[in-house]
């Protein structure tokens, strides 16, 4: 977990390694898009596992497997917990009593808590979004060089200054967690004992304690790579000259995208027109199914 | 040679800070020089490299007078994009200015902001990777590389742009011997064959010194001293008393009056040989050791201890036994990778041994205990109180060490500061007041004295060595050889997990064959006196000693009676 090995891009030869960071931010933004816009389940399970095969085809390692795994597991756990306890809409069908309406104290307060199946459904279908872009920032941030990144945000026109900044974090991430695992071995050696964090309190304060040199150390090191980064030639003057064109793959890739995101987003329109009754149009019935369907 | 840096009256103020940082300074460096510019930590000798690639004023709010001419042009008029294509800037630690994780990328972005073609960029990037010895590494993880090489590939993405400069910020205080002579040595050859201009910021004088041929000494944000190195080193008050500690070859030279002084072990065993054409070696007595007398109790002992970090790894450290008593000061040093900081883990309890057995007065040691206290190599990662005093009251014994603590560490003014604000120096004698606070037993100290001016390390080296004297035990880890022979009792060489050596300082540092293989260095007074004297010395004093005696017992020499 605080290796930053563990959470850097790794050289590899693969077709996943190998494509356009350019392309592989576009099909972030796609992916963002989609999972916001589609409410079908099967489909958003094909994406999740679409950005699984992603992850297979890049041969991911075991334990970044195993790190993916537990994100994964804790987002859906959250997701289909929090969704089926407080799911509001109806109808419902209570599962699961876990605090009875009569029970003391707590029963009176809540109304009594259930877990619904309903809730279980949309939580699944929340969790699929939310691990399909989890899945898929791995899969670019294990995949493609910080400098790859750097250049593909700045070619897609987002400020230099804010392209720096985002791909900063996450080279640095590693880092971060790594010198946090040292803090906190710092203070075990002088003695700040685990039991006194048990508190809230001492939360707070263990957590201060961590944070405090760990803010430090990275603003020191924020300040130095800035001024090499500056130093060598980087800045509101960079050139896109040195930008190679994008490969016919990789444009394809795009045209690929553009497309799927056009008329994914055109059927679903004509849908959401269709379904409240604004519009219909006969010669789209096979459209509103397809919508109806996967979108 | 034409001037190629021109600094005329420079002042610059920080922001935040009242008075200025640089003060005044006048200062030309020629097209091909190898400048030194030195002094003592917070003189100004960063703020002043920044200035030379347009950082200063361009990049950092405060207010700058004076003028920076680069090949004639002020670099108020140029962007610093455009300066980096003639002045490439190297700073002190690599892990915190390499961007990329692959070689090839690292040394591509400089030529991929100054808008080249692939082609071009692929091509620049093999030559220079050749250049700093790093060819063959293009697809290499930057993770792979050594602290060496990892300088040597952060030097290499700023020349990789082809400067006409090159400034380095304490390039070497990060890296084992071995690097950093390999650093100095590529830096000497760009400067002869490719008329490369240097100008490197260091204080470690007695490393840079054979290499460069003119030294700038800054004090308080000016200039103190301007001039050729061996100039500079014929008048030695000017680095002793801005805390810099002058190089052995230097201070036997002058102990001897041998003027001008040689930098190097091999000048100055020609310059005493000349001087002195029939001293007998055998002539010189050795002195008594200086090697601490231990005490009878036992404090650490470890048995035919093996460790590794995981099931599927070679042992970090493959059947290591030995015993230290009490006041001891245990000198660790061996390459990186040698075991230096595992030995460590394993005293402090932060580590268990796969087979063997390790123990702190006569038990398992705990983390955490108070039983053994370590001061970390970066000292920023142990300082998490919000003043001074309460930092190092956390976990301290008793309110009266606080106070003694703070006053014997010159922190007193400082009590009420946050510590992480503080100065390099001033954060790790925080966070050696703060473990010593703890009275424990064993003081673990890892590479103590990493970027710290010579006044710091004596300081830190004295409170070791009373702790010790107290009864204590202080293991540190080194690259330092002078620390380890001034200061320790005791020196242990590992290479690859295992003891190579163990002994005196003057037994260990006798064995310089076996100690090049465990990438250890000698410091230079040894080499001299086996050279002259036939006998192994740790000190310039012990030299200048041996000799003096030689000298009169073979009668001759430029002061030889006649």
């Amino acid at each position: 977990m605080f290796s930053r090995h563990l959470w850097e891009a790794e050289a590899g030869r693969t077709l996943v390694h190998r494509l356009d960071g350019r392309v592989k931010l576009v099909l972030l933004a796609v992916l963002g898009t989609g999972v916001i816009l589609i409410d079908s389940p099967r489909t958003l399970f094909l994406l999740l596992a679409a950005t699984l095969a992603g992850h297979l085809a890049a041969r991911t390692s075991l334990r970044r497997w195993t790190l993916l795994a537990v994100f994964l597991l804790v987002a859906i756990w959250g997701s289909m917990v929090s969704q089926a306890m407080f799911y509001n809409q109806e109808p419902r069908s209570p599962l699961v009593c876990l605090v009875a309406p009569a029970a003391p104290v707590l029963g009176p307060l809540t109304g009594g808590v259930y877990i619904y199946q309903e809730g279980l459904a949309y939580g699944a279908v929340q969790a699929m979004r939310s691990c399909t872009m989890l899945a898929y920032g791995f899969l670019l941030c294990w995949t493609t060089e910080p400098r790859e990144l750097l250049r593909g945000l700045v070619f897609w026109r987002l400020p230099y200054e804010l392209s720096f900044m985002a791909v900063t974090g996450l080279r640095f991430l590693p880092v971060v967690l790594s010198e946090t695992a040292t803090v906190i071995t710092a203070q075990r050696l002088r003695g700040l004992a685990a039991t006194r964090a048990m508190s809230p309190a001492g939360a707070v304060g263990t957590a201060f304690r961590t944070l405090w040199p760990v803010l430090a150390r990275s603003l020191r090191r924020a300040v130095t790579l800035a001024m090499s980064v500056e130093s060598r030639g980087f800045g509101s003057g960079w050139r896109l000259a040195a930008m190679p064109p994008l490969t016919a793959g990789g444009k394809a890739a795009l045209a690929g995208c553009l497309a799927a995101v056009v008329l994914a987003g055109a059927a679903k329109l004509l849908y959401v027109f269709q379904f409240n009754g604004w519009a219909h149009f006969a010669a789209c019935r096979l459209v509103y199914d397809f919508a109806r369907q996967w979108l | 040679m034409a001037p190629l840096i021109e600094i005329d009256k420079l002042t610059f103020t920080y922001g935040s800070r009242s008075s200025p940082t640089i003060a005044g300074i006048t200062l030309t460096v020629d097209e091909g020089e190898f400048v030194l510019i030195t002094g003592r930590t917070g003189c100004g000798k960063s703020t002043l490299l920044k200035a030379l690639n347009g950082l200063i004023p361009h990049e950092s709010g405060g207010a700058m007078t004076g003028r920076v001419r680069l090949g004639g042009r002020d670099t108020r008029e140029l962007t610093v994009q455009e300066l980096s294509r003639s002045v490439g800037l190297v700073f002190q630690n690599p892990e915190d200015q390499i961007f990329a994780t692959r070689v090839y990328d690292e040394v591509a972005f400089v030529l991929e902001n100054a808008g080249l073609d692939s082609g071009i960029i692929a091509a620049r990037v093999k030559e220079t990777l050749r250049d700093v010895g790093l060819a063959g590494k293009e697809d290499d993880s930057v993770h792979t590389l050594s602290g060496g090489q990892k300088q040597r590939l952060a030097l290499a993405a700023v020349l990789a742009a082809r400067p006409r400069a090159i400034v380095l910020d304490e390039p070497i205080s990060q890296v084992d011997p071995l690097g950093a002579s390999a650093l100095l040595e590529l830096l000497l050859r760009l400067n002869r064959e490719k008329g490369l201009t240097v100008v490197i910021v260091e204080h470690r004088l007695q490393e840079v010194a054979a290499v460069c041929r003119r030294i700038v000494l800054m004090d308080a944000g000016r200039i103190a001293w301007d001039g050729a190195a061996a100039d500079l080193f014929s008048t030695p008050r000017l680095l002793l008393d801005r805390g810099l500690r002058l190089p052995q070859p230097v201070a036997v030279c002058l102990g001897l009056g041998l003027l001008p002084p040689a930098t190097s072990i091999e000048e100055t065993v020609a310059k005493i040989r000349a001087a002195m054409p029939r001293l007998k070696p055998a002539a010189a007595a050795a002195p008594a050791t200086t090697a601490r007398p231990a005490a009878n109790e036992e404090l650490i002992s470890l048995r035919d201890v093996y460790f590794r970090y995981n099931e599927r790894s070679a042992d970090v450290l493959g059947g290591v036994s030995l015993t230290v008593r009490r006041g001891e000061v245990v000198a660790v040093m061996g390459a990186n990778g040698a075991g230096k900081s595992t030995l460590l883990q394993l005293l402090n309890g932060l580590l268990v041994p796969r087979a063997g057995e390790v123990r702190v007065r006569g038990g398992r040691p705990l983390a955490g205990r108070g039983q053994v206290g370590q001061v970390m190599q970066n000292p920023d990662l142990m300082l998490f109180c919000p003043t001074v005093e309460r930092e190092i009251a956390f976990g301290a014994a008793d309110r009266q060490i606080v106070a003694d603590l703070l006053a014997r560490l010159g922190l007193e003014a400082q009590a009420g500061d946050f510590p992480l604000a503080l100065s390099r120096g001033q954060r790790l004698r925080t966070a050696l007041a703060a473990v010593l606070a703890c009275r424990p037993a064993v003081l673990l100290l890892d590479e103590p004295t990493t970027g710290q001016d010579y006044a710091h390390i004596g300081a830190i080296a004295g409170l070791a060595g009373d702790f010790a004297a107290a009864g204590g035990v202080v293991v540190f880890c080194t690259h330092d050889a002078e620390l380890a022979a001034g200061y320790a009792s005791r020196v242990l060489v590992m290479k690859e997990g295992r003891l190579l050596l163990d002994g005196g300082p003057r037994q260990v540092f006798a064995r310089g064959g076996l100690l090049a293989t465990a990438g250890v260095r000698p410091p230079p007074a040894a080499a001299i006196g086996e050279a002259l004297l036939a006998r192994t010395t740790l000190s310039a004093e012990e030299v200048v000693a041996g000799v003096q005696q030689a000298f009169v017992g073979s009668g001759s020499g430029p002061h030889a009676c006649p």
